[in-house]
């Protein structure tokens, strides 16, 4: 590519060169080093470099991608059918055919096809006789299967997009709206024998986020396992659909998480981390970003199944470091709720300063596209921070901040309301009372914990366990092992 | 790379223009590896030959190993295609597209995800505007991917937006593929059995098409693409059935429906000419002679003002539907004395692209040929391309056309009186009849007609001939023997038998009557 001849294109070479060398980009010292460049010129040399970039990357991955050297070869169909080369031309897509059968890309395989009739029906080759009728059976399959992927493919989207909406089912209505709009989906939602890898995958996928929705953890991790079980059929699949692979076992560990059962998730975690050790070399910036997200979200339920919040620190530790040279592109979203797991995992190894400068950068700011629940829950922690410090001074600011985030909040629940109302009386309260209305808050929280929709909030902050701690002088550690222990029993 | 593979990068190299082939070695000056100055030689001694010869080649590749030679090839082909691909990138929009989305999985996949949605919104606009549905389709299925997994803002606008379009597309991308497919299945059933010549066939047919198109959507719910379709499937279908009529006035629609939009009919200048050819045949059919003029000419100004344009394979299309139309009109007015001055012209174009042209359209093009100059009573350069014609190795392609020239070569023969010939011609194409599963009447009666002036004094044929001429006639009159008049007329020339003019005048007078 850097012999491309002419003035111009030397010039976006020179300033890759520039990039590619500084640290930073800085326009003003672009235009000075390399004088050739005039100030008028540099965005069209910038989007020339972009381009270039891209094109040279997508020579250069052809061989990784399946689809892109699929696609290659069929514009070279183009290119020959256009110069007058027919017979090149269909033998140019059998080999596209032959790749899109092999990584199930129904498109591209339907692209093949049409215009192989195209060029049989234009130009009588004599084969056409048979090949009609094929060519037209093979495409109108092709098109049918393709109507029900998509109808498929929309469900599992939006089935994920009222997830971001609602979240999990907070409320017997939202149970019933979900069932409603599961049940109206019925009969698109029956399995047949017929059925190929995508039209499979995206029903098990709108299944997974209905089930997680309803917190009907068993059947969560039922089709999550289908997910993942469907690359054992389809072992080529693995390569081009690494990501969903790898979020179909984020699935499984998450239902193991949510339902608490450890020893099945201790096995799950192991063959993520057995995927990533075999396969690290091989993986895309984004396949690995990803993996490294689950591998991190679930190296944190671990520590938080296991209660071993002092263990967990080294691997937190590794994290923050991740996010602080931010070396994946992860979005807002994605670290405020590890800057919030981070919080815990110091709160429960009792490094309380780390926690709160972990939860200041949550609480610092304001985010109101970002989950509610997370922020309102990091506020809580803060002050329970605080608290512990024994800085009365800062519980008092601290409990004015969750006052005025929980009051703001559009819905709250159970555990939140009960939370607030404490809050609210916190300024009545003597000291020598404060073991007592602990007493009294715990016994109405516990109310919540045996309700399937209420006892989410546990999860990450168990309360409950803190409430003890600071009933019976205990550190939370304990006081979760304990409650653990006589749940178990 | 076998041979015939060599042959394969001997005729991409044969088939660059000027500009292509400067392109080429501007890429190639681009790419340095190993092989370069060996595939840029061997461009070069392609480039050179006049006639492939591979032997020829690797001499002049001095000490090359074969294993070496067969990979330089592969990289040169490769190398080609590329270069070409880029050139076209900017004049094919799904070209484009496809870089597009190449870019965009290229960007995913290095977990830049604004970027790639960005990228993908541009494909996706040129895709729209193209009405290239499958790709929109792929472009769709990504984005959605995308969303799904890294978006995780709570604004679920975009994923409802993209939901709702991908049922859009996905029902168009439907009925594009059903209308595809019926249009594929009604050329098969033309190639395979012709047009309908028994009512119980049109009922057939009717069943099949009427049923086809009622599963799709109402025309009116159509947009563009689609409508096109629809009316290649109506021209089709009265084609096959014989009703030219009909088949005129939907050509017509099709013509005019890319009219008004210049961008679609820019985009596909091979469907807008194909439009064209059916205009032309159905008008011929139907004696439309009015109605043929002025469409042959607006299709000779169309080719004139946008050739330079053409790709290779737009410039053989215009070339067979023009050429085509120019011996019709001779056949049509009769004048075959002007008509064969305009042979070596085709003659020449057959030669430049025969690498290009299936045997069929050869095969209609000497018919023809053979027939302007029959007309002419250049009865020697008739039986030369008329031989091409029977000698033809495979025999089911298009029996129609080659049971047509077998007679035609009778009426040759007869004209230039090669008497002893005719028992032996007649016995050969009585069993290349008889072998035929479709019966052809005209035909038959055809040879009957010669096996009885074989054996008829000369001062008697001319009652022979008159005899057979009302029986062609009458056949004439007939639904569905009437079809084998349209290739080949034998009534003009029994005419011209007759009455001592030639076909020409006899086709003349029957014009302006």
């Amino acid at each position: 590519m850097a012999q491309k001849v002419g003035k111009d294109s030397k010039k976006y070479v020179q300033l890759f060169d520039h990039i590619n060398k500084h640290k930073t980009y800085l326009e003003r010292k672009i235009l000075k080093e390399i004088p050739q460049i005039k100030k008028t010129q540099l965005s069209n040399i910038k989007a020339n470099l972009y381009k270039q970039i891209l094109r040279s990357m997508r020579d250069y991955n052809k061989e990784t991608y399946a689809e892109i050297k699929a696609r290659e070869k069929f514009d070279f169909a183009k290119v020959l059918y256009a110069k007058g080369h027919y017979s090149a031309s269909l033998n140019m897509l059998n080999e596209v055919k032959k790749i899109a059968i092999k990584i199930q890309k129904k498109p591209l395989l339907y692209l093949a096809i049409h215009f192989e009739k195209q060029i049989e029906s234009q130009h009588v080759t004599g084969s056409m006789e048979k090949r009609a009728s094929q060519l037209a059976q093979q495409s109108e399959n092709i098109v049918k299967d393709l109507k029900l992927t998509n109808k498929l493919s929309n469900l599992a989207l939006t089935l994920y997009s009222i997830y971001l909406q609602r979240g999990i089912a907070k409320s017997q209505e939202d149970i019933d709206f979900l069932e409603d709009y599961i049940s109206d989906k019925a009969v698109l939602l029956q399995t047949t024998d017929t059925m190929d890898f995508y039209q499979r995958l995206y029903l098990y996928q709108s299944y997974v986020w209905h089930y997680h929705m309803l917190q009907d953890f068993e059947n969560y991790l039922i089709y999550s396992t289908l997910w993942v079980e469907l690359f054992t059929e389809y072992p080529d699949m693995l390569k081009p659909e690494t990501t969903t692979y790898i979020k179909g076992l984020h699935n499984i560990l998450n239902a193991l998480f949510v339902s608490g059962k450890s020893k099945q998730f201790d096995i799950a975690l192991n063959q993520l981390l057995d995927f990533q050790s075999h396969h690290k070399l091989n993986l895309s910036r984004n396949e690995k970003s990803q993996l490294e997200i689950f591998t991190y979200t679930h190296g944190l339920n671990q520590i938080f199944l296991n209660t071993q919040y002092q263990a967990g620190v080294p691997f937190i530790e590794q994290l923050s470091d991740l996010l602080n040279d931010n070396t994946y592109p992860w979005d807002l979203n994605r670290r405020l709720v590890f800057y919030y797991k981070i919080a815990c995992v110091y709160y429960g190894a009792n490094q309380l300063q780390k926690c709160i400068h972990y939860l200041n950068l949550i609480t610092n700011n304001h985010y109101p596209e970002f989950k509610e629940d997370i922020q309102c829950f990091a506020r809580i922690l803060n002050l329970i921070a605080h608290y512990d410090l024994g800085n009365d001074l800062l519980v008092s600011y601290q409990v004015r901040s969750v006052y005025r985030y929980l009051s703001q909040m559009k819905e709250m629940q159970g555990v939140q309301r009960e939370v607030f109302k404490f809050i609210r009386r916190i300024p009545k309260i003597l000291k020598k009372d404060v073991k007592e209305e602990f007493i009294g808050l715990k016994s109405r929280l516990l109310a919540f914990r045996r309700d399937k929709i209420e006892r989410r909030p546990f999860i990450y902050l168990d309360i409950i366990s803190y409430l003890d701690s600071k009933i019976n002088d205990i550190p939370m550690v304990d006081a979760i092992r304990l409650r653990r222990g006589i749940s178990i029993s | 790379m076998p041979i015939s593979q060599s042959l394969q990068v001997y005729q991409l190299v044969k088939s660059l223009n000027q500009s292509e082939k400067r392109n080429f070695r501007l890429h190639a000056g681009r790419i340095r590896d190993s092989e370069e100055m060996l595939y840029i030689k061997l461009f070069d001694i392609l480039e050179g030959q006049k006639k492939f010869n591979d032997e020829e080649v690797l001499n002049k590749m001095d000490g090359i190993s074969a294993t070496q030679y067969s990979n330089v090839k592969r990289h040169l082909y490769s190398q080609l295609l590329k270069s070409l691909r880029h050139l076209y990138r900017e004049k094919k929009a799904d070209i484009k597209i496809r870089e597009y989305i190449d870019m965009a999985t290229i960007l995913y996949n290095k977990g830049l995800y604004m970027e790639a949605l960005k990228i993908l919104d541009k494909a996706k606009k040129i895709s729209f505007r193209n009405h290239t549905d499958f790709n929109s389709l792929t472009i769709i299925e990504i984005e959605k991917t995308i969303q799904s997994r890294h978006i995780t803002r709570t604004n679920t606008a975009s994923i409802e937006a993209l939901v709702e379009q991908a049922s859009n597309i996905s029902q168009s991308v439907y009925n594009r593929a059903s209308l595809s497919n019926l249009k594929v299945l009604l050329h098969r059933y033309y190639i395979k059995k012709g047009h309908v010549t028994t009512a119980e066939e049109e009922n057939e047919l009717d069943d099949f098409f009427y049923s086809s198109l009622n599963r799709g959507i109402p025309p009116d719910e159509m947009g563009m693409v689609e409508k096109v379709n629809l009316y290649q499937c109506y021209v089709w279908y009265h084609y096959i059935r014989g009703d030219f009529e009909n088949c005129y006035s939907y050509a017509i629609k099709w013509i005019k429906l890319l009219e008004n939009s210049k961008e679609m009919m820019e985009r596909d200048v091979d469907l807008y000419m194909r439009g064209f050819h059916y205009v032309l045949t159905s008008a011929f059919n139907t004696r439309n002679l009015e109605g043929y003029k002025i469409h042959l000419e607006k299709f000779e100004n169309f080719r004139n003002s946008y050739y330079s344009s053409f790709n290779a394979n737009s410039k053989i299309f215009s070339f067979l539907f023009v050429h085509t139309g120019r011996l019709n009109l001779h056949f049509f007015q009769g004048t075959f004395e002007s008509g064969v001055k305009i042979i070596p012209r085709t003659l020449s174009r057959i030669k430049r692209y025969k690498d290009n042209l299936d045997e069929h359209k050869i095969m209609i093009l000497y018919f023809k040929i053979a027939y302007m100059y029959l007309g002419n009573g250049n009865y020697k350069k008739s039986n030369h391309h008329l031989l091409n014609i029977i000698n033809l190795t495979n025999k089911s392609l298009r029996t129609d056309i080659q049971i047509y020239a077998r007679l035609m070569h009778l009426i040759v023969h007869y004209e230039m009186g090669s008497w002893d010939i005719l028992p032996y011609l007649l016995k050969r194409y009585n069993a290349f009849l008889s072998s035929q599963t479709a019966t052809n009447k005209m035909v038959s009666i055809g040879l009957e007609l010669f096996k009885k002036l074989h054996s008829t004094p000369v001062l008697e044929r001319k009652q022979v001939m008159k005899e057979y001429l009302d029986k062609f006639i009458e056949l004439k009159k007939q639904k569905y023997t009437q079809k084998a008049f349209l290739y080949l007329d034998i009534i003009p020339w029994l005419q011209s038998k007759q009455s001592d003019k030639s076909i020409g005048q006899i086709i003349k007078e029957a014009n302006n009557k």
